[in-house]
């Protein structure tokens, strides 16, 4: 046997019996498994009615904490007692190379912390309930390689403490600032900046930081990658400098000096992975760099064209817009788009994900969670980076969100109003039929003291709230309304949660209660008759958007001919050829050309009217299509819809900013923009919008994130 | 069978090796004390060689640098033909530890410990028959804390040989056991000789190093004071026996004459016709036969005790010596491998 098969022999003997040890030693395993296990719970349960966006970085500070303790207080106690017994001496008397009993140690607690760390997510996941474990794949790197730092630590203070009743003074000592700054226990947001900034400065400081950016809406790959990689290589350090200065032979007392070396060793490396990512983000962070050349650009709120700038995105994140065309450095990617007009991304404020456009028979029994993909990787085909889901089955719309949260699917910025609020059999119940849970999609109110019930469990799932206070429109669809109680009732339970309320209505009285009680934004422009100038007046004072959806009504109309549906632009783009046949095919049998083509021409001029005149009285107007309702498809009906809006007397100019930085803030993303701190979502067209709005329909490509998803062929 | 093996490993190292270990001018300074202070001794390959000194004397640390695990400050070290300051791994891998507290996990048990062991040397003996040869395979599964400090300390000595070792080398092996441990004990080490290996020993019971030990070097604060077989040491500082006797008569007694060789130290008289003479002499059997025909016409012999010289006698007068000359201090003179005669 050669010498390394030799030490790998000793080395995997050694670590098994260490781990057949712990399994032995009840005081071991109850400071390894039960007590972090029951810390975390309560920890949980304490905070167990917390916002669902908020539960998974709850769950994996938890544990992020709860490791380093284990680094800090397990490994030091175990070596330290052992080298004290005189234990460490004997294998001094081997021919083993010593670093071989230590790696052995530090695998057995890697496995160890491992098993803590996965009872522990197990048992917060059924406590705490916090959702899918895809929406968070991201943080679990950073516990990763966590535990390898909090063993480095752990192993520094094994080699340098005399005693092991000094190990619990020094780990506490080091473990307490972390507890309490870090923002794994108190939300940092709640420090001053100074102090968050000196909460960083430990490893539990830029774990939490990474896991916030792990779980976050779009979350934030780089800042991850950078925190992994500081934490590895901190630990690594540690490690080595605990081999290299580890002491065999039982002592008993330090120096003062020694004393001095060995806490300003162990406090060097405690604020080593904030310092290293530091200096990795100033070597490595240029490669995760996009210059954009831009001929033009449009920004997302001025009223004329800027040009030539160079967009530069670092980490999904537009990070300056200079003049010129700046040159790159060797690691930052060049996008050439100095024949274009760059302008942000698009967004739909109105559209039902779960469904196709196409109405066809079996369409709701298709796997939702495939239609939603579907639908928002074809939003994407058209320019479309964020989009607001307006009623889709909630499970399926949340697992989906997770899934483009953790990059898992490419897709738009997701905002949701999960089911929506009615009466008891109002709209839209009668598609709720086809659900085997209809409270996925509807939520049906009969007074006000449903509210509080119906309500309690989308807190923490649900960007914003949507109510349905519609009739229908005589004498073509009927369906009870909601109470007026209720809706103000719902209206203010919604907002005592810092959520927004929007209100579909379908007759200008609707509307007018809507605006009284309070709503947010309003949803479809009224098509049966004017809604008075007071009101709008009442919108624009308050900012109350309003969100025409005219889209679907025109899509209504021309499912009766599908040549020009086909012939619109970007809807051979999204729709397969499977599909495109099928249009054919179901218009025979659909069913709203019950409503005759005149009445349909009306209803659209008296929509049209009614936006004219929110516009001219100032109300806020924001871009939705809709999409999903027949005749309407995903992605392409924003472009209908802009066409309608300009049809109706807006401004290529507001048209643009109904459609991006308006939409952005009704949304509440940092998007809409191009300007630092913006997500880098962005569309590139030729020509001029402001001119000539058709120019959108030229998209050459679309970037979501800083990254490039859809190229014109 | 496995003894066979044993011998013949034993035997054909004594070919390769005529010295076990060679010391010369060994020097380890710690900060303020000098604990080793120009030693050197030669340890014969198949002997069982006993370091003997007081509490304090230097001899772990003399041990410690044999085994590698300390460097020396000056001297040089050979072990089985190697030096353990340049490689001490060459060093490690033949020989056999136990050190003088050896401690092991608390939750470990003897056949994870040798099992253990077992992975760090190329050629192991089997753990099973080392706990029967120690006599712990009753206790195999048991924890380390749960074992007698007999048990313990059989253990340990069966660590020491799991790499079948040509030279074992013991610190203090019976420290802090009661009759019984040390007994066995005694008799584990005992078949180490029978084995052909070569022991190091480390004691500060003078008896336990005259009972195991072929030869014994004595040291004293860092020096060694004398080196050879015990009962030469105890002839070469001129240690005498001891004879007790009571005499009894008709009427008062005088003190008899004694024959020559024989020195009367003391003179009592317990009762009225009772006489307790305590004499000394160099010769036991030329003394004895003497002394009792020449008391045998008048004196009545009650009762008649004879203590022999003693290691510890020859110790502590060497030791006593070493005090009193340490003003003077010169380097013993010390019998080399090759001059001593066995």
């Amino acid at each position: 046997m050669g010498p390394t098969r030799q030490m790998f022999a000793a080395y995997r003997k050694s670590t098994a019996i260490s781990l057949r040890l712990w399994l032995r030693d009840r005081q071991a395993l109850f400071w390894t498994l039960a007590f972090p296990i029951a810390f975390a719970l309560s920890f949980a349960l304490f905070f167990s009615r917390m916002p669902e966006t908020d539960r998974w970085p709850l769950v994996l500070r938890i544990v992020a904490l709860n490791l380093v303790a284990l680094g800090l207080f397990s490994v030091p106690t175990q070596l330290v007692t052992w080298r004290e017994r005189g234990v460490l001496r004997r294998y001094l008397v081997t021919p083993l190379p010593p670093a071989t009993l230590l790696l052995s140690e530090a695998t057995a607690f890697l496995i160890i912390g491992g098993i803590s760390i996965l009872a522990q997510i197990v048992l917060l996941i059924l406590v705490v309930r916090p959702g899918s474990v895809s929406d968070v794949t991201l943080a679990l790197p950073v516990l990763a390689s966590g535990v390898l730092m909090a063993l480095g630590l752990g192993m520094i203070i094994a080699a340098v403490v005399p005693s092991p009743k000094l190990v619990p003074a020094i780990g506490q000592t080091l473990f307490l600032p972390m507890l309490f700054l870090s923002g794994a226990t108190i939300p940092a947001e709640l420090f001053p900046p100074w102090l968050r900034t000196v909460g960083e400065y430990n490893p539990l400081g830029v774990m939490v930081r990474a896991i916030e950016a792990a779980c976050d809406q779009t979350p934030s790959v780089p800042e991850v990658v950078l925190a992994v990689l500081s934490l590895a290589v901190a630990a690594v350090l540690s490690l080595l400098v605990a081999i290299r200065i580890f002491r065999w032979d039982p002592f008993t007392a330090l120096r003062p000096s020694q004393w001095a070396s060995s806490l300003g060793l162990l406090g060097a490396l405690l604020i080593s992975p904030r310092i290293l990512r530091s200096l990795i983000a100033l070597t490595l962070l240029p490669i995760g760099t996009v210059y954009i050349h831009a001929g033009r650009i449009w920004d997302g709120e001025s009223d004329r064209l800027r040009g030539p700038v160079t967009i530069v995105i670092r980490g999904g994140t537009i990070r300056q817009v200079l003049d010129g065309f700046v040159p790159l450095p060797k690691t930052a990617r060049l996008i050439d788009a100095r024949r274009l007009t760059v302008l942000p991304g698009l967004g739909d404020a109105h559209v039902h994900l779960a469904a196709t456009g196409l109405f066809y028979p079996g369409a709701f029994t298709e796997d939702p969670d495939q239609l939603i993909e579907r639908n928002l990787r074809r939003s994407l085909l058209c320019g479309v980076t964020m989009v607001k889901s307006c009623g889709d089955p909630l499970s399926s719309i949340l697992r989906v969100r997770g899934r483009v949260r953790g990059g898992f699917v490419r897709g738009p910025a997701l905002r949701l109003v999960g089911p929506l609020f009615t009466a008891p059999g109002g709209h839209p119940a009668q598609f709720a039929a086809f659900m085997p849970d209809k409270r996925e999609f509807v939520r049906e109110l009969s007074s006000p003291s449903d509210v509080e019930e119906q309500l309690a469990d989308c807190f923490g799932k649900v960007d914003s709230i949507k109510a349905v206070y519609g009739s229908g429109i005589e004498p073509f669809f009927n369906y009870p309304r909601l109470d007026r109680e209720a809706l103000a009732e719902l209206i203010r339970q919604a907002h005592r949660h810092g959520l927004k309320v929007t209100v579909h209505v379908d007759q200008p009285e609707e509307l007018i209660t809507a605006v009284e009680l309070g709503a947010d934004g309003i949803e479809h422009a009224p098509v049966a008759g004017r809604v008075p100038e007071t009101t709008w007046k009442t919108m624009a004072r308050r900012g109350t958007v309003l969100v025409p959806t005219l889209a679907v009504y025109d899509g209504f109309r021309q499912m009766r001919n599908p040549d020009s549906l086909l012939a619109e632009p970007f809807v051979r783009v999204v729709l397969s050829e499977d599909e495109q046949r099928l249009i054919r095919q179901l218009v025979a049998r659909f069913t709203v050309s019950l409503i005759p083509p005149d009445a349909q021409s009306h209803m659209m001029e008296v929509a049209q009217n009614n936006v004219a005149a929110a516009y001219q009285a100032g109300v806020p107007i924001v871009a939705g299509s809709d999409a999903g309702n027949p005749g309407t498809f995903h992605g392409a009906a924003l472009h209908r819809e802009l066409r309608l809006l300009a049809q109706s007397g807006l401004p290529p100019l507001e048209v643009l900013k109904a459609a991006t930085s308006r939409c952005a803030a009704w949304l509440e993303l940092p998007a809409g923009r191009i300007a630092p701190g913006c997500t880098g979502d962005l569309t590139a067209v030729r020509g001029n919008p402001l001119e000539h709005l058709d120019a959108l329909a030229n998209v050459q490509w679309v970037m979501r994130l800083g990254r490039v998803e859809y190229r014109a062929p | 069978m496995n003894e066979a093996i044993i011998e013949t490993r034993g035997v054909s190292s004594r070919s390769e090796h005529e010295a076990a270990i060679e010391i010369s001018g060994l020097v380890k300074r710690y900060s303020e004390v000098t604990a080793v202070d120009h030693l050197s001794f030669c340890v014969r390959v198949g002997e069982t060689f006993g370091l003997l000194g007081p509490n304090g004397a230097g001899k772990t640390t003399t041990v410690e640098c044999i085994e590698g695990i300390r460097r020396p400050d000056a001297g040089t070290i050979r072990v089985l033909g190697f030096d353990p300051i340049t490689n001490p791994a060459a060093v490690k891998a033949r020989i056999g530890v136990q050190l003088q507290t050896t401690s092991l996990p608390p939750l470990i048990t003897p056949r994870e410990a040798l099992q253990l062991f077992a992975t760090f040397y190329p050629r192991h003996r089997e753990p099973d028959e080392l706990l029967d040869w120690a006599g712990l395979s009753a206790h195999a599964d048991r924890p380390y804390d749960s074992l007698s400090g007999g048990q313990q300390q059989r253990l340990a000595l069966a660590l020491a040989l799991i790499n079948d070792p040509a030279l074992v080398i013991l610190d203090e092996p019976t420290a802090g056991l009661d009759a019984h441990a040390r007994h066995e004990l005694h008799e584990l080490i005992g078949r180490f000789r029978r084995e052909g290996r070569t022991v190091l020993l480390t004691t500060h019971y003078i008896e336990e190093a005259e009972r195991l030990c072929d030869r014994v070097a004595i040291m004293n604060h860092g020096r060694l004071i004398a080196c050879d077989k015990p009962q030469r040491l105890i002839e070469a500082v001129g240690a005498q026996h001891t004879v007790e006797i009571t005499l009894t008569g008709p009427s008062e007694l005088s003190v008899p004459p004694v024959p020559a060789r024989c020195r009367v130290v003391d003179c009592t008289r317990p009762g009225p016709n009772e006489l307790h003479l305590t004499l000394l002499t160099d010769s036991l059997p030329e003394s004895l036969p003497a002394l009792i025909s020449s008391l045998a016409p008048d004196y009545t012999i009650s009762s008649l005790h004879v203590r022999n010289a003693t290691l510890e006698e020859a110790f502590l007068k060497l030791t006593a010596k070493q005090e009193a000359e340490s003003s003077r201090s010169a380097s013993p003179t010390v019998q080399s491998c090759q001059h001593a005669d066995r």
